[in-house]
């Protein structure tokens, strides 16, 4: 099953704008929900960085999504991206289960590094040295996530991964698969469900 | 793989997969948490957790919000009960409690947990089924709390003086979603998923809105 590659998010709100220099600086999207922080040296001059809101058509998304810019620099040092999350977005999935993706030009979504879950906190924070749309996503997913059930009655679930290696190459970054609707990227074997 | 008790659900299955079967009795709490372990590479385990609610055959279960001028319910668990079953409709009796914040004017706002007044006048759903007549396949429901309350009131402006207001909730907090002049009801397609959005503009500032979404079971 090949990746999925998903629509560009259309803006949904302004953009959120600050000019941070050599020094560093740090910036938080209009919804309170994303906070970039650009350590001192990420950038050698004055540059304008932003956070719009759009849609989140991410695999396993969280909330909505960010457009971060610019988008045509590689930071000389690894910018930290905090995403804040609510408990009762977390159906099906959990603290552990939470990273951020961000979408290629190929319009594949690419799970982004090895997150920091703050589950007092309720953040997860990821380091990139690069900006395109970001969003707060779920690795992977108990489906269903929320079901009501008659007495005596029964209903399947399944653990559904949003993001795996894709199957032509183990070295290959995990990438995004549909598992909100569908049936995600093959679950290990050895994964279990109980109560 | 296997978990749970006749009491709760169990559950069976392989890996990746399992089924949940409810127990033959509704429990209380009647929401139980499935969770899944899935082994990480860096030797971790993530946890994936799954709320099932569990209900007697014909029974809803959901949550309800509201906004007016002098109160909200924030998120609240409501079960309705099936008292009445026909084929043109079915009656249904609510209960849970409901998440107030009352936000009445000059009033310091008050979080309150209030019973629904489960045999209350004003607590009820009705649904009416495709042989229902002109409202087939439209529902209607009423919430109303029970209880009192004392808001402090007044002050601190220049010797203003503090005041209490008793609040009876059961006259306060009576929520009516389908009966706003000239809209019309909520309506469904699978009777097994009540949801929706409902405001009224009201007269002068008694407008109100609210949202819901209410499960049913897979047997209707």
């Amino acid at each position: 099953m090949p990746p999925a590659a998903t629509p560009v998010g259309t803006a949904t709100g302004p953009a959120v704008t600050a000019t941070i220099g050599a020094d560093g600086g740090s910036l938080t999207g209009a919804d309170g929900r994303l906070t970039l922080v650009v350590p001192p040296g990420a950038v050698d001059q004055d540059t304008t960085f932003s956070i719009q809101p759009i849609e989140n058509h991410a695999h396993g998304r969280i909330g909505g999504g960010y457009r971060l810019r610019p988008d045509d620099v590689r930071f000389a040092q690894p910018l930290r991206l905090t995403f804040g999350y609510a408990d009762d977005e977390l159906a099906g999935t959990g603290p552990t289960a939470l990273g951020a993706a961000f979408q290629r030009a190929d319009r594949v979504w690419q799970w982004a590094g090895t997150p920091t879950v703050d589950a007092t906190a309720r953040t997860v924070t990821v380091e990139t040295d690069h900006f395109s749309d970001w969003a707060l996503v779920a690795g992977l997913r108990l489906r269903p996530g929320r079901a009501t059930v008659a007495t005596s009655d029964s209903v399947a679930l399944k653990v559904i991964h949003c993001y795996a290696v894709p199957e032509e190459g183990l070295l290959a970054p995990l990438v995004g698969f549909r598992c909100d609707q569908g049936e995600g990227a093959p679950p290990p074997a050895d994964s279990s469900v109980s109560e | 793989m296997a978990g749970g008790s006749a009491a709760t659900g169990t559950v069976a299955g392989g890996a990746g997969s399992a089924t949940f079967t409810a127990p033959a009795t509704a429990p209380d709490p009647a929401t139980v948490t499935v969770s899944a372990r899935v082994p990480r590479a860096d030797g971790g385990v993530t946890l994936l957790l799954s709320d099932i609610t569990i209900i007697q055959d014909g029974d809803y279960a959901g949550t309800f919000s509201y906004e007016s001028r002098t109160f909200s319910v924030r998120p609240s668990t409501i079960r309705w009960f099936r008292t009445q079953d026909t084929p043109g409709l079915a009656v249904y009796a609510p209960t849970g409690a409901l998440n107030l914040l009352i936000t009445e004017e000059d009033c310091e706002p008050l979080a309150v947990t209030a019973p629904i007044a489960a045999d209350g006048l004003a607590s009820l759903m009705t649904v009416f089924r495709a042989a229902g007549g002109a409202q087939a396949n439209e529902y209607r429901f009423y919430l109303q709390a029970e209880g009192a309350v004392t808001l402090q009131c007044g002050g601190p402006e220049p010797e203003r003086d503090r005041y209490t207001i008793d609040w009876n909730l059961a006259e306060r907090v009576i929520m009516a979603i389908g009966i706003c002049p000239d809209q019309p009801l909520p309506s469904y397609g699978d009777e097994a998923l009540l949801a929706g959005s409902y405001s009224c503009p009201g007269d002068e500032d008694n407008g109100y809105s609210a949202t819901w979404e209410f499960r049913g079971s897979t047997k209707k």
